[in-house]
């Protein structure tokens, strides 16, 4: 994990005293409300419906236990007790008070941490694969990457304006799990013919009110390239983008408009005259950051001989054979695996942590798993580097702690935003959707033998619970004071990057359980064996659903 | 841009406020024409056939690619910041600086607030007319807060990982 040194203290303390500058001014009547906006947006605090939220950025979603242990105390000392992990791999304070702040934001800063650029027309927290650095099919680890990244934009002068927000992710791996081509920018690390390490670019994915699948305009950039090209991208947008209109705004809009070869050309010729600057990457800087990824101090294991004891611990138990199967998952290293802790027992808000789970999650991260743990856009938390002879033992305190849940990958693991319960954006309540859907199918045979499926939920259009993309997607809509909810099929976040279709008109809170078990059943009759959802509907279409879901009952 | 003439501005430059003798000409506007005028970009050849002192000033939408080939003897270049969450002014200041390697004066105008010009100084500007009621002390403050930064701009070409 990246540890600081003097500089990035420095200007995180920094920060810290000119928020509290900022603050002071504002709260003195120095500092208009609509000046301050900006600057405490990119300070992570927006001011909802009930109280302020403050989203604290998880850099790629890495945290230690001392992080964690700061987390759970200011939840504590600032909040009431719990927070809440993102879609972007961040945590959310729900009811800090504004005066407070900047003491939150300097207790952040004893532990490496920050509320910089989680919010506002800045270039936001670089997100990656929660099994960046273990994953059997990756290439390269992007979190070097990701770091030199999140550097770079960090307090850009140029970019804290932009017309829009900007995301960037990256992926090293096969199988995308960062949904790149949902992004402003998406970065897939990629091998030339010569064997060198380099990105292929994607720009103007996006999700929100105009979804929109990434366009290739790059298919190998060096690796020393990077942030030039990634500088240039963003000044070609920041002169651009769309002012006039903030629904019109994001950079998917510009590349549409302009057509991605234009806009590559455009990107090309500015680029052309700043690659061979200073901030051209050094040999040396990209092996500083990969230095602070290297391998922990794993044991060597017998695969074969580690997993014998396990697979006789797993055949007396069901539940353990489940939660092996559902919330364990490959690692590179002989003799480990990684877990996922699912925050998605039926009736806790996806998400939703409490001050004590934090600590207990610190203390179960420093005895099992080299003291780290990942914050994933599912919104759930992974333990990286479990010993196979310990996940018996591990299950059993997670089983207590109620992280066990065996659901992780399946219907119940579903993507939820806060919606209407906290969100002033929010059109439509979606937690409440959440655990209908979680209380509707609580036979988790049932679950298991529909496999894999994403069901993700929005309570508004700007889709931060990535509906769009769910294999299953429900959108919360506003029909004059009335909540309904639209229901799309056949999104994909993954390798063959999928917007999902609009199933028809929406529907009533108390119908949804039901239409979902509708959809399924479509499912379940028409799949092949081992067919997925997604695979059946690519190939019979939203029809055969549709008829199914809008049948008059007689 | 007439609120910009009419506020009597104060100019700060070098971390204090100095005399200002350049009015602003809005664009297409070169009747009156006199000494200390800061000209649209798009009247700079009009304007430079009268021979008398002009700067120029660029809006958000212009682009540095029709600036007039030569631009280092112009004592003055002013871009228009039409409001203020709109940055397009910081990226056409690094291109002045680091493309065209302007060295004159590069001034901020229009509507920015005092919490921006840590950014802009960053991207190369080294005036700013600011409101008449600005408070010399609090901007200085507000200058002084942040004292490294990762990334090369138009006032360090080094970003942090040369200098580490």
């Amino acid at each position: 994990m990246y540890v600081y040194d003097e500089h990035d203290s420095q200007i995180i303390r920094e920060r810290v005293v000119q928020f509290r500058f900022q603050t002071q001014r504002f709260l003195d009547g120095k500092l208009k409300p609509e000046e301050f906006l900006p600057l405490r947006l990119q300070n992570g605090l927006y001011v909802q419906r009930l109280a302020p939220m403050l989203r604290i950025a998880v850099p790629y979603g890495m945290l230690n236990t001392a992080q964690l242990r700061k987390l759970a105390h200011i939840t504590r000392q600032y909040d009431k007790g719990y927070c809440h992990a993102t879609t972007r791999q961040n945590i959310q304070l729900n009811w800090p008070l504004l005066e407070e702040v900047p003491d939150i934001l300097a207790e952040l800063a004893q532990v490496e941490m920050h509320a910089v650029q989680t919010s506002g027309n800045c270039i936001r927290n670089t997100t990656t694969d929660q099994f960046a650095g273990i994953a059997p099919d990756e290439l390269a680890d992007p979190r070097p990457y990701c770091e030199i990244i999140r550097q770079w934009s960090t307090f850009h002068p140029e970019f804290a304006f932009l017309p829009r927000k900007f995301k960037i992710a990256v992926t090293g791996a096969a199988e995308d799990r960062a949904a790149i081509a949902f992004h402003d920018i998406g970065l897939r690390l990629v091998q030339n013919l010569d064997g060198d390490i380099g990105f292929k670019v994607y720009v103007g994915g996006g999700l929100g009110r105009t979804p929109v699948v990434g366009s290739v305009i790059r298919e190998f950039l060096p690796e020393n390239d990077l942030l030039t090209y990634l500088e240039a991208i963003v000044r070609v947008y920041n002169l651009n983008g769309r002012r006039d209109n903030k629904y019109k705004a994001r950079i998917k809009i510009l590349v549409r408009a302009l057509g991605v070869e234009t806009f590559t050309q455009m990107v090309e010729a500015e680029w052309a005259t700043i690659r061979d600057s200073q901030t051209l990457l050094t040999d040396k800087e990209i092996k500083r950051a990969k230095s602070f990824f290297t391998a922990p101090d794993y044991k060597s294991f017998d695969n074969t001989a580690a997993w014998a004891g396990i697979n006789s611990l797993r055949s007396q138990s069901k539940a353990f054979a489940h939660w092996l199967d559902h919330n364990t998952h490959a690692h590179k290293t002989p003799g480990y695996r990684a877990v996922t802790l699912s925050f998605k027992p039926t009736g806790v808000a996806p998400g939703d942590i409490t001050d004590g789970q934090l600590e207990a999650i610190a203390d179960l991260a420093d005895r099992y798993s080299f003291g780290e743990v990942r914050v994933t856009h599912y919104q759930n938390m992974v333990l990286a580097d479990i010993e196979v002879q310990k996940l018996h033992a591990l299950w059993q305190e997670l089983t207590t702690l109620g992280f066990a849940t065996a659901n992780v990958g399946t219907l119940t693991d579903i993507i939820c935003c806060p919606g209407g319960d906290y969100c002033s954006l929010a059109n439509a309540k979606s937690i409440p959707i959440a655990e209908a859907i979680q209380r509707e199918f609580d036979d988790l045979d049932y679950v298991y033998d529909l496999g894999d499926i994403d069901l993700n939920i929005s309570g508004c259009m700007n889709a931060c619970g990535h509906h769009h993309i769910g294999h299953i997607g429900i959108l919360g809509v506003d029909k004059k004071g009335e909540e309904f909810y639209q229901i799309q099929l056949g999104g994909n976040s993954r390798n063959q990057a999928a917007l999902g279709e609009v199933l028809g008109p929406a529907f009533g809170a108390a119908e949804v359980p039901n239409i979902i078990r509708k959809l399924l059943e479509v499912y379940l009759a028409a799949r092949s064996a081992e067919e997925s959802f997604l695979d059946t509907y690519n190939r019979i279409g939203l029809t055969p659903f549709k008829e199914q879901a809008y049948v008059r009952s007689h | 841009m007439s609120d910009l003439t009419n506020q009597a501005p104060k100019l700060l430059k070098n971390g204090q406020f100095v005399n200002n003798p350049w009015t602003i000409a809005e664009k297409g506007r070169l009747e009156a024409l006199s000494d200390y005028t800061l000209v649209h970009l798009s009247d700079w050849a009009e304007a430079a056939k009268a021979g008398t002192l002009c700067g120029l000033w660029l809006g958000a939408e212009d682009s540095v690619d029709e600036l007039p080939s030569n631009i280092k003897n112009i004592p003055v270049i002013a871009i228009n910041f039409p409001a203020f969450m709109d940055g397009r002014g910081f990226s056409t200041a690094r291109q002045i600086r680091e493309r065209k390697e302007y060295s004159g004066e590069l001034r901020a105008i229009g509507q920015f607030f005092q919490d921006q010009v840590f950014m802009m100084k960053r991207c190369g500007f080294d005036a700013y007319l600011v409101p008449a009621d600005a408070d010399l002390d609090s901007y200085k403050t507000t200058l002084g807060l942040m004292t490294d930064y990762y990334q090369a701009a138009a006032d360090e070409p080094r970003p942090l990982f040369r200098r580490r």
